[in-house]
């Protein structure tokens, strides 16, 4: 998996913010690592301080305590000319710019290596292109920045970091306010990033289906601290669940995923296989009903000539329904 | 749309030819209309000597000064718009014209004034625009050094604007004590000019406005980051405290220089770098620095021709056709299909 | 026709050691039935008192009238009138809110009931400037900021006010409310230098001097009118005159009908400008003026210049002008104070022979050989 070496490590570091005499302490204590070719999502809930923590990474804001490294070199010894060759970041800012170019954008991203008015070397060219080509963006260089869709912007700001040559690339939110296929596409592209090009790529997001499924690392901050580990280290410690899990919200380790708690619920006896069987159950867990195969309701599942129909019996009565739809409207509602 | 460097090349060529032209229809209207062949014979020696002081000494100057405030005023208010990142600012914003409203006011407004230089010294003439520049440069400290400790750009946005409300309650109660002969004369200073501005004084505005002009033009590359946000500015290596220093200080000195010689100007520096943009369909400051200066040069000419309209020597004040010409691109940016502040 | 000269000359010796000369009876009234006194005053007997109809007392107003009746201390108010409409003569205090009101206050010698002024700064009578500094007479501010206070305490007879605007909404009016009896004196904007003169006679009744106001209304318009009949009989040339100077790109032009323009040409000038009429100043190019320049002898006014020096600082164009080059650029500040007092502001509105004399001498020479300026002085 690439060269596998750190490029930033902390140590006992102290984030926060300083205004005048005043410190206002966030987190404290936090040592991790990331290393080249990872993926590190960092996940927590809001208000804990993921911002915080990026921006005093990339250097924004100077650390209330303890130590950075980048690329093996405390992060203060770093010179501003340096640094960002050393790492980029994509903050939660929206582009206030019209009239602006996809190409212009990503160009911009040069600026550490362009000369004094900004003129774009062969280097640099090329270092464009193919940041826009890694980020699938070619079709749109000539297109407006505010005619494109939310998904292609983000990627342009993606691009525009990829441009900037950094062995790491720190995201604030990228996948924040994009539909579903964007936010995939989005985290799949990172992904690539880290596979392809040896990157590290540390991005905060709430999107904790991604993150778990696709990071090398999480870095899971809580109001004591981060833990850090594969997204697994964490389910399996009982941390993960434990960070997010609520009276409403509960995680399983066999999907993976938080679903709803629910409460004390009905038991239904359902007969079938398959497909439908499953969604049934899922249909009937939402609406109060747990699978109990010593229950009198029945609900029994049959398809034939590729329709399917469903046929609930108490025992007494019988009912036909042609839609999963129709027979959970249809049964009584089982939360009690 | 014809392509982007296309487009640049074509406007360049088409705003300086515009210039010339301007220019050359600046020396032939004024209180009377004189021809082009006069004109050209006074520019070179050989014309009327009546018509030759007319050309030389009240219409040359005039166009000159008419270029230079153009184009001064216009980049000015192209920094102060991508400083702020606010489509309506302009030089005025940061209460460097009102500061130099109060060194004039303080001249011309108290009884026994508090700035007076003796008649026949060689600095008579210079009183002034001596006293403005003052102002102007008191101001321009103060909003330094209200940015060198304020973090945040808005809050430095707001201290100009509110320097430049106090400074207007004071000039106002300068005023209420003046009697009517000084006051008028205060008040015909605030209408613009463009006119009576020696040669000496020239080379002066002029140097000023070089000065200010080749610090902007150094600033382009950071100008063009901070058009992608104050963060990343800093993530790609801006040192944002020591640019917004530079930043103001060269839009303190072309602002501050312009209304030192020819009084306020109003809304040449909000609305011409949106005409620029306009025309050169870009954001990038390569590009749109020059362009705001050649188009502010093109409008302030065309001001000043408008502003001899009337005939007859009549006169609208400079101040008025500015307004005029720029109210109007002002609605449009508030009214136009972009929206106000969302982007720009 | 050379002895008028000399007549001429005598008689405003004459005029200006009365000045300072024997005091005439009090509480004289000699006067005509009804005297159209100027354009804008009007004084009749009524009853035994005086009826003062001022027309249009500040600019821009028209068919304005504002009546006062003048009644003798012992006598019976007439029938039918208001008590604030009577002021009650001669009065014993006066407030005044133009150095005009004091120049003639002056010239009756009556410089005593003056109590209060405003613009102080801009007084130019020496005895005048005494009484501000020793505090019998107070200054009480000016245009916007009137100290109304203090006017109210100073107890005036009368307050000898002008309005610019429609004062309805100003302080004097404030005042006026308040019991004082606020007059509103247009001499200023009388267009001709002896229509200006003539309200003196107003101050002749207020201050029961009426024979001597009289007097010397009648001799000073005797000798302009004498004067402008020698200019008038002198053959040649009239002389054109430039008046004013710039500022910014602005040169204020008064019109011919003007009380300049008017003693420009009684003085037998001809003004560049004498073709515009109308009521205010109008601000022309100064590119423009300076080519209409071009064709003028003599330059007068030009602002506050005391040298030729001062015109250059301000604009240096200014110096290729023919009146500059030849010389012939006269200011009406010989007579100023170190602070802004101007005689030509205060007493040349009671004395517009002087002042035709002035110009007389400056335009024709040749029909005043020797004279000496009294307001004018030729820039060096």
């Amino acid at each position: 998996m690439g060269t596998n070496e750190i490029i930033a490590e902390t140590s006992d570091l102290a984030i926060g913010y300083r205004n005048r005499d005043r410190v206002f302490r966030v987190l404290e204590g936090l040592s991790l690592k990331a290393r080249h070719g990872e993926l590190v999502a960092l996940i927590g809930r809001n208000g804990t301080g993921k911002s915080t923590l990026l921006r005093t990474l990339t250097g924004l804001i100077p650390p209330l305590g303890g130590r950075i490294m980048l690329e093996g070199n405390p992060l203060n010894s770093i010179s501003l000319s340096q640094l960002p060759k050393i790492v980029s970041f994509v903050s939660t800012e929206p582009v206030a710019i019209h009239n602006i170019k996809v190409r212009d954008v990503v160009s911009l991203g040069r600026f550490p290596y362009t000369n004094w008015i900004g003129t774009l070397s062969q280097t640099d060219e090329e270092a464009v292109q193919s940041a826009m080509e890694a980020t699938g963006l070619t079709g749109l260089a000539g297109r407006s920045i505010d005619s494109i869709s939310d998904g292609e912007r983000q990627r342009t700001l993606i691009a525009r970091s990829l441009a900037q040559d950094t062995g790491l690339l720190v995201m604030d939110e990228p996948t924040a306010f994009l539909d579903l296929p964007s936010r995939y596409g989005i985290v799949s592209l990172l992904r690539k990033l880290t596979r392809e090009k040896d990157k590290c790529v540390i991005y905060s997001t709430h999107d904790l289906d991604t993150a778990i499924n696709e990071a090398d690392r999480i870095w899971l901050m809580t109001g004591d601290g981060v833990t850090e580990g594969a997204p697994e280290d964490l389910m399996l410690t009982g941390r993960l669940a434990r960070a997010f899990e609520s009276p409403l919200l509960s995680f399983s380790i066999n999907d993976g995923t938080f679903s709803f708690v629910r409460s004390r619920q009905t038991g239904i006896a359902l007969e079938g296989k398959g497909k439908a069987a499953k969604l049934t159950a899922r249909a009937l867990a939402r609406c109060g009903y747990t699978t109990d195969p010593q229950a009198l309701l029945t609900v029994k599942v049959s398809e034939s000539a590729g329709e399917t129909e469903w046929t609930v019996t108490d025992g007494v009565n019988v009912n036909r329904y042609g839609s999963l739809y129709d027979l959970v409207t249809g049964l009584p509602s089982g939360d009690h | 749309m014809i392509a982007g460097r296309t487009r640049i090349v074509i406007a360049i060529a088409g705003l300086s030819l515009l210039i010339l032209l301007l220019f050359i229809a600046d020396l032939l209207l004024g209180s009377t209309h004189m021809n082009f062949a006069d004109v050209m014979g006074s520019l070179f020696g050989k014309g009327d000597p009546g018509d030759e002081i007319i050309v030389m000494q009240f219409r040359l100057p005039k166009a000159i000064t008419a270029v230079l405030a153009g184009a001064a005023m216009s980049v000015s208010g192209l920094l102060m718009q991508t400083l702020f990142r606010n489509p309506l600012a302009g030089p005025d914003v940061l209460g460097v014209s009102s500061g130099a409203g109060l060194g004039v006011a303080l001249t011309l407004l108290t009884l026994t004034p508090l700035i007076t230089l003796p008649a026949g010294s060689l600095l008579a003439g210079w009183g002034l625009i001596l006293a403005a520049w003052a102002g102007a440069g008191v101001v321009m400290l103060i909003i330094m050094a209200v940015s060198a400790r304020m973090r945040d750009i808005m809050t430095v946005l707001i201290v100009g604007l509110l320097l430049a409300s106090a400074i207007s309650a004071v000039v106002s109660l300068l005023q209420y004590f003046s009697n009517e002969a000084m006051l008028r004369t205060y008040v015909i200073w605030t209408m613009g000019n463009l006119g009576s501005i020696s040669y000496p004084q020239i080379r002066a505005l002029s140097l000023a406005t070089a000065v200010g002009l080749v610090i902007a033009f150094i600033m382009v590359k950071p100008l063009n980051a901070m058009l992608m946000g104050e963060t990343f500015s800093r993530t790609v290596g801006v040192k944002m405290q020591r640019t917004r220093i530079i930043l103001l200080a060269s839009a303190s000195i072309l602002a501050g220089s312009v209304t030192a010689f020819c009084g306020p100007l109003a809304f040449i520096g909000v609305a011409v770098p949106h005409v620029a943009r306009l025309i050169f369909g870009t954001t990038d400051h390569r590009t749109l620095m020059p362009g705001a200066a050649l188009c502010g040069a093109v409008i302030m000419l065309l001001s000043d021709i408008i502003s001899n309209a009337p005939g007859g020597g009549h006169i609208i004040p400079v101040n008025t056709v500015t307004s005029l010409v720029g109210i109007p691109v002002v609605l449009w940016i508030i009214i136009g299909k972009r929206g106000l502040g969302r982007k720009f | 026709m050379s002895r008028i000269i000399p007549l001429i000359i005598s008689a405003a010796l004459l005029i200006s050691s009365c000045r300072h000369g024997v005091n005439p009876p009090v509480a004289e009234q000699s006067m005509d039935d009804s005297l159209n006194v100027a354009g804008r005053l009007k004084l009749e007997k009524v009853a035994g008192a005086t009826r003062a109809t001022v027309t249009n007392p500040w600019q821009n107003s028209t068919g304005k009238e504002l009546v006062w009746y003048l009644v003798q201390r012992d006598s019976a108010v007439p029938g039918d009138v208001s008590e604030d409409q009577i002021i009650r003569v001669p009065v014993s205090r006066i407030v005044c809110m133009s150095v005009t009101h004091i120049a003639m206050l002056q010239a009756l010698d009556a410089g005593n009931v003056i109590a209060g002024i405003s613009g102080s700064s801009l007084v130019y009578d020496s005895v005048i400037r005494e009484g501000i500094s020793s505090g019998r007479i107070r200054d009480v501010g000016y245009e916007g900021n009137l100290n109304r206070e203090l006017i109210i305490s100073l107890n005036p007879d009368v307050l000898m006010a002008y309005g610019v605007a429609d004062p309805s909404a100003g302080s004097t009016a404030r005042l006026a409310d308040a019991g004082i009896k606020v007059f509103y004196n247009a001499d200023y904007l009388e267009e001709h230098p002896l229509a200006r003169c003539e309200w003196l006679r107003l101050f002749g009744i207020l201050t029961g001097k009426v024979q001597m106001a009289d007097s010397i209304v009648a001799s000073v318009s005797e000798a302009y009118r004498e004067l402008t009949a020698l200019v008038r009989g002198s053959a040649g040339r009239r002389p054109a005159v430039l008046l004013g100077s710039p500022w910014e790109d602005v040169w204020y032009i008064s019109p011919g009908n003007s009380y300049i323009g008017r003693l420009i040409e009684d003085a037998g000038g001809k003004y560049i400008y004498g073709e515009m009429t109308g009521a205010h100043s109008v601000p022309l190019s100064v590119e423009s003026v300076f080519r209409k320049a071009e064709e003028a002898d003599i330059w007068i006014n030009p602002g506050t210049a005391d040298r030729l020096s001062d015109i250059v600082a301000t604009d240096p164009r200014m110096a290729s002008l023919h009146p500059f080059r030849e010389g012939q650029v006269w200011n009406n500040r010989r007579r100023i104070t170190s602070g802004d007092g101007n005689d030509y502001w205060e007493s040349a509105v009671v004395r517009p022979d002087l002042l035709l004399m002035d110009l007389v001498s400056i335009i024709h020479p040749e029909l005043l050989p020797g004279f000496v300026q009294y307001y004018y002085r030729r820039l060096e």
